[in-house]
This record gives C-alpha cells, structure tokens and sequence, in this order.
C-alpha cells in the first residue's frame, strides 16, 4: 500500500477546515487538522508532516509565529509551507514570504482544485517533498 | 492651491485697507504739506510787498529831506554832486541820486555818468514835476550792471527834480533776514515778462524775457496767487506770486521746488511701509503657524479616522471572506459530486457558487478601493513583459468569453516589456475586459492589443457592446454610478469596476481614457508609463 503525504492543515474556522480536509482526502492526502498555535506546534512534534497549510489568524499563537518557529527548528526548517489566509495586504505577503514561506494565498481567490495544486506543486518542488516521493 | 498659500494670500488681503490707509495718509500729508508751503511762500510774498512799501515811504522820506537841504538851491554847484556822493555812501541800498532837469539833463549826481547813461525816465520825470508830489518809477535794468533799480522822484522847482535810484537787491537782502528754507527761489520780473532779479543769481536768467513761459504768463495774469509748475529753469516747484508796488508792474515769485515736499512725506511713507512689511511679516508668520498647527492637527484627524477605517475596512474584508471562501468550496465540493445532484440542484450551486465569487470580487474592490483612497496602496514594481502579465488574465477569462460566446482577438506584443506592479495592471486589465464581456452581445468580437509611444504602452480594448450613452459618460469614473443602459442590460454590476481602475491607474501614473459610439462600441484606452 503507497504511503500518503502527510498534510498539517493549521486552520481555526472549522467549517473551512473540515471542507480542506474531505478536498485533500480525496485526491490521496492524510490530513490533520490544528485549530490553533499550541495545537499546530504539538502536531508538528508528534509527526513531520509532507507540506504545512498554514493559516495566519489563530488563537494563541498567530501563523507567523509558527512559521518563524519551524524556520529556526534543523527538521521543521524542510518542510515547505504554503501560508492560505484571507489577509491579502502587501505587508502580510511581505511578511509571510520573507519568513520562509513557499506560498502564500488568499483563500477566497482561490478554487479548492487551485489550492490542491498549489499545495501539491510546493510540496513536490521541495527536498523534504522530494525525499518523500522517493522513499515512498 | 495649498493651504499655506491661501492662509498667505488671505493676509495680504488683509493688509490692503491698511495699504489703503497708509496711501491715504501719505495723499494727506502730502496735501497739507503743500498747502504748509504755499502759505509759507505767500507770506513771504506778502512781506516782499509790504517791505517795497517801506522802502517807497523811507524814499519819499529821504527825497523830502535832500530837496529842503539849501545845496540844491543850485544844482549845477560841485556841493551838489558831492553831496549826493556822500548821501550814497551812507544809504548803501541806493545806486545814485542825481537832479534831473525836465528835459532829462542830468545837473548833479553822486555817480554822474551812471546818471548820463541812466537817466530817469521821462515819464518819470514829467510825472513828478507835474504833480509837484513824490514820484516812483518802474524797476529796469541798468546798462552798466547786471542790476535792476528803481527811481523814485520829488519836485525841486517846477522844472527839476531830485531822483533816488534804488537798487532792486534790497529784496535779496530783505528775504535773506527772513526765516526761509535754502531752496527758496525768488523771481523779480516786470510786465513783459523780463527777470529783473533772481534769488538765488542766474545771470543767464537776468534781463533776459520768458514773457512765453507759462509760469511767467499766469504770474503776469494773475497778479496774485499760487501755482504748481515749472519754472524757467524747468524745475517744477510750488509758486506765490504777487505784485509788488501799487502800479503792479512788477511781479515777485516765491518757489520752492516740489521735491521738498516729497522729502518732507518721505519719512512717514517710508515708516509706514516698513511698520506695514513688519506688520504682514508678523502676521503671515503668526497664520502660517496657526495654519501649521491646524493642518498638523486636522492631518492627524484624518489619519486616525483613516487608519481606523482602513482596519475596519480590513477586519471586515476578512471577516467576510471565511464564510464566503467556505460557501465557495463548499459548493464547489458540491458541484463535483455532479452525479449525486438533481439538474435543479446543480443549477441552484451553480448560482450559489456564482454569487459568491461575485460577493468576494465585490469584498476585494472595497478593499482595494479603501486602501487606493487612503493611499495605504503601495505599487510594487517589477520589469515583466506585457504577455507575462496578461495571459493569466486571459486564461482565466477565455471560459467565460467563450460561454458567453464573445470572440476575443488578442494582440499583444510577446516582447514587450514593462515596469509596472503586475496585480494593479491586471486588476484593471481584468475590470476593462470583464465589464467588455458584460455589456456585448452573443457573437460580437472584443478586442485587446497593446503598443508602445514615446516611453509609453497603450493598452486597448474594444467591444461592439451596449456603448456608453453621452450624458453617463462623465460620470464613467463615478463610485457606484451605472448607467441606465447598463443596469438594464446587466443587472448584477455594483458600479465599481471602473472606479477602481481608474484608481489604480491614477497610482500607477498612467491615464484611462475611452471613446464610445452609445449602441455601437466602445474603446478603452489605457496609457501607462514605460519606464524600462
């Protein structure tokens, strides 16, 4: 049986939430879901996940925080994260790509079959991505 | 036109009744200056003419007491001339004295051939032994001096007469013990017009007549009065004139030139200028430092209000936007599980699904105009070519041209290339072609192609649409306005879509222009700067 890439979906709106999840599932990710930053960061040290969906407004601790916390980590630093907010400001972009993020887009400009292969395209250009498919 | 410079323009405003004022004071002291002066140089006229009585009367006194003295018993004694010498001696003012018979003939005198070559007048002569009184002649010029005098007559006998010619600089010498500024110029003249003397000497001037100078002819006319005009030596001065002597033969001037009076407002109008300079420097400072302070203060307002609507703005925009992505993906999901769903039911998503992209475009306009407004929009550069920037345009356009089953004909140029922010360009790109797609009729062709002028790109679109009608054309950039063929043939517009290209044009310093045939078509021209 193929081993499924590993999707950590951090998102605190649940209904968006459930509806990545049930897309990703069914083009053959294993997701999970973190609902804020103590969770995502919990989920992070249980598993290392293929490629991170990572949102900006959470409670606890914010989407940039997270990121500039996996960037600092050896093992969190490789995997590709791809920031899916609904802020849209040049500053936030700014901010988010000059953090280490692979991709950064705004939620409802983007289809779920958009945001699929965005996720997937980042995922399979990155090392960690890489290293996955090839040891599948 | 800035704040400062109406705050500024206000305070010169404000000065101009003072200016007014001051101008007003300056004509004022002026008049009175001048009239000051005038009334200066008629007394001194006045004093002239009293003093030539007091030299008839001292003439008369003395003439009476030479023809009582017992040497004129005979005239043609040596005693007599003699006598009349040492008269002269002691009365300085007195050219000569002499005895003149009725013919003329000169009997005795202190100075016998200033006498011979300038006998008393006949007139004179005929005169006084006629009236057995006191006689005085008029003032002429002597041959042997540049000098006038006049002769006075008394009686001896009934054929001779006893004659004192006075010297004319009795007025020179009288006006110097008056109180008269150094300026002051006296005329003497006679009734034609002849300068008898002149205060201070031209000896051009003397004997010579201006009988056709205009200052001369009205003193002549007049015999009395003042004037402003130049006089013969072409200096314009302030002049009281008066006849001096009962016989008003003979004319005295008194000027004074008009540049003293110029010099005498010169000090007030040169304080009041500068207390009027100081008074607007002052106040211009004190405005623009209030202005200062009210436009920092009513800045600082708009920021705050500006910054808090741009989080508002920015709060609710993401707000909205989770349960509308939600709705999207949601009935997205829906609508690829197409086999589990009625036609009705797909039909219902669909629109569901179409709403909410519209509602989200709808978010993003507000958003984007609530930044381009409060200026928070910042362009990003980058040098991309024009195809680069357009094909993801016209990929995620052509689906809805070819449903709607409008032909679009693009022509742009693959290399070339532009410094422009890529987002912006495409908003307004994405605006002009969706609302072309909008407003046209099945079957209709809507063009776009581009070309560069003089450091410049022009971005074209035309349809063979609805058209603008005339009296909606001015109102294109309009926030919210649609025109009425507009919402009739669609709808579902909100009326921003040309309001925020226009905006973002504006920032990125290009121009939107458009021509439009109302039924037929319209063309939207895009200039943009080329600055690679």
């Amino acid at each position: 049986m193929t081993k499924k890439p590993y999707l950590l979906v951090i998102e605190d709106d649940p209904l968006l939430a459930e509806t990545m999840r049930n897309k990703f599932v069914s083009v053959g990710f294993s997701v999970k879901i973190a609902g804020d930053g103590d969770a995502a960061m919990k989920a992070l040290r249980t598993q290392i996940p293929q490629v991170v969906l990572l949102d900006i407004l959470l409670p606890k601790k914010n989407g940039f925080d997270i990121l500039a916390e996996m960037k600092i980590d050896p093992v969190w630093k490789q995997i590709p994260v791809v920031i899916a907010s609904n802020l849209e400001s040049d500053k936030d972009i700014d901010r988010g790509y000059a953090l280490g993020a692979g991709d950064y887009i705004v939620k409802s400009n983007l289809s779920l079959n958009d945001l699929v292969q965005k996720v997937t395209f980042l995922m399979n250009m990155s090392d960690h991505g890489k290293k996955f498919l090839a040891g599948k | 036109m800035s704040f400062k410079l109406k705050i500024f323009i206000l305070v010169l405003l404000s000065t101009l009744p003072l200016i007014v004022f001051i101008l007003s004071l300056t004509y004022r002291e002026f008049h009175s200056s001048q009239t000051a002066k005038l009334t200066q140089l008629e007394t001194i006229t006045q004093l002239v003419a009293a003093e030539h009585k007091q030299v008839t009367e001292g003439a008369r006194q003395l003439l009476i007491a030479i023809a009582s003295t017992p040497a004129f018993r005979s005239p043609a004694s040596p005693s007599c001339s003699a006598f009349l010498a040492s008269l002269r001696s002691q009365y300085v003012r007195y050219v000569n004295f002499g005895v003149v018979d009725s013919s003329g003939h000169v009997l005795c005198a202190a100075d016998l051939t200033l006498a011979v070559n300038n006998p008393p007048s006949s007139t004179l002569i005929n005169q006084t032994l006629a009236s057995h009184n006191f006689t005085l002649g008029s003032y002429y010029q002597i041959k042997e001096d540049d000098g006038a005098v006049i002769n006075f007559g008394y009686p001896l006998s009934s054929t001779q007469m006893v004659y004192a010619s006075l010297s004319l600089e009795w007025v020179s010498d009288f006006v110097s013990t008056l109180p008269t500024p150094p300026e002051l110029v006296i005329n003497i003249l006679d009734q034609h017009g002849t300068v008898l003397a002149r205060r201070p000497e031209i000896s051009t001037a003397l004997g010579q007549n201006f009988a056709t100078d205009s200052l001369i002819q009205q003193i002549i006319y007049d015999n009395r009065g003042t004037t402003v005009r130049a006089g013969i030596d072409r200096v314009t001065r302030l002049y009281a004139f008066s006849s001096i002597g009962e016989d008003q033969k003979t004319f005295i001037a008194a000027g004074l030139p008009q540049s003293t009076i110029y010099a005498d407002i010169q000090s007030t109008l040169i304080t009041s200028i500068f207390a009027l300079i100081l008074v607007t420097t002052i106040a211009a400072g004190i405005a623009l430092k209030i202005g200062d302070i009210l436009i920092v203060k009513q800045v600082e307002s708009l920021q705050a209000i500006d910054k808090l609507k741009d989080e508002f703005v920015s709060l609710a925009s993401h707000q909205l936007r989770s349960p509308m992505t939600a709705i999207r993906w949601l009935s997205e999901s829906l609508l690829e599980s197409k086999s589990n769903l009625t036609r009705n039911q797909q039909t219902i998503i669909t629109k569901i699904h179409t709403t909410t992209l519209r509602l989200i475009h709808l978010t993003s306009s507000l958003l984007n105009i609530s930044r381009l407004e409060s200026g928070t929009l910042t362009p990003h550069l980058k040098v991309m070519t024009l195809s680069d920037i357009m094909d993801p345009i016209l990929t995620e356009l052509r689906p809805m041209f070819r449903r709607s089953v409008i032909h679009l004909k693009v022509q742009i140029p693959h290399n070339t290339t532009i410094s422009t922010d890529p987002n912006l360009l495409s908003e307004i790109i994405r605006v002009i072609l969706d609302n072309s797609l909008k407003y046209s009729p099945r079957n209709s062709q809507v063009e776009i192609k581009a070309r560069t002028s003089n450091a410049r790109i022009l971005i074209y679109v035309k349809d063979h649409g609805i058209g603008i009608p005339i009296e909606a054309q001015t109102h294109l950039f309009t926030r919210f306005y649609r025109a009425d063929n507009a919402r009739l043939y669609s709808p579902n517009g909100n009326g921003l879509g040309l309001y925020l290209a226009h905006l973002i044009t504006t920032k990125l310093d290009g121009t939107l222009t458009w021509k439009s045939l109302p039924g037929k078509s319209t063309t939207l021209t895009l200039t943009l700067p080329n600055k690679v």
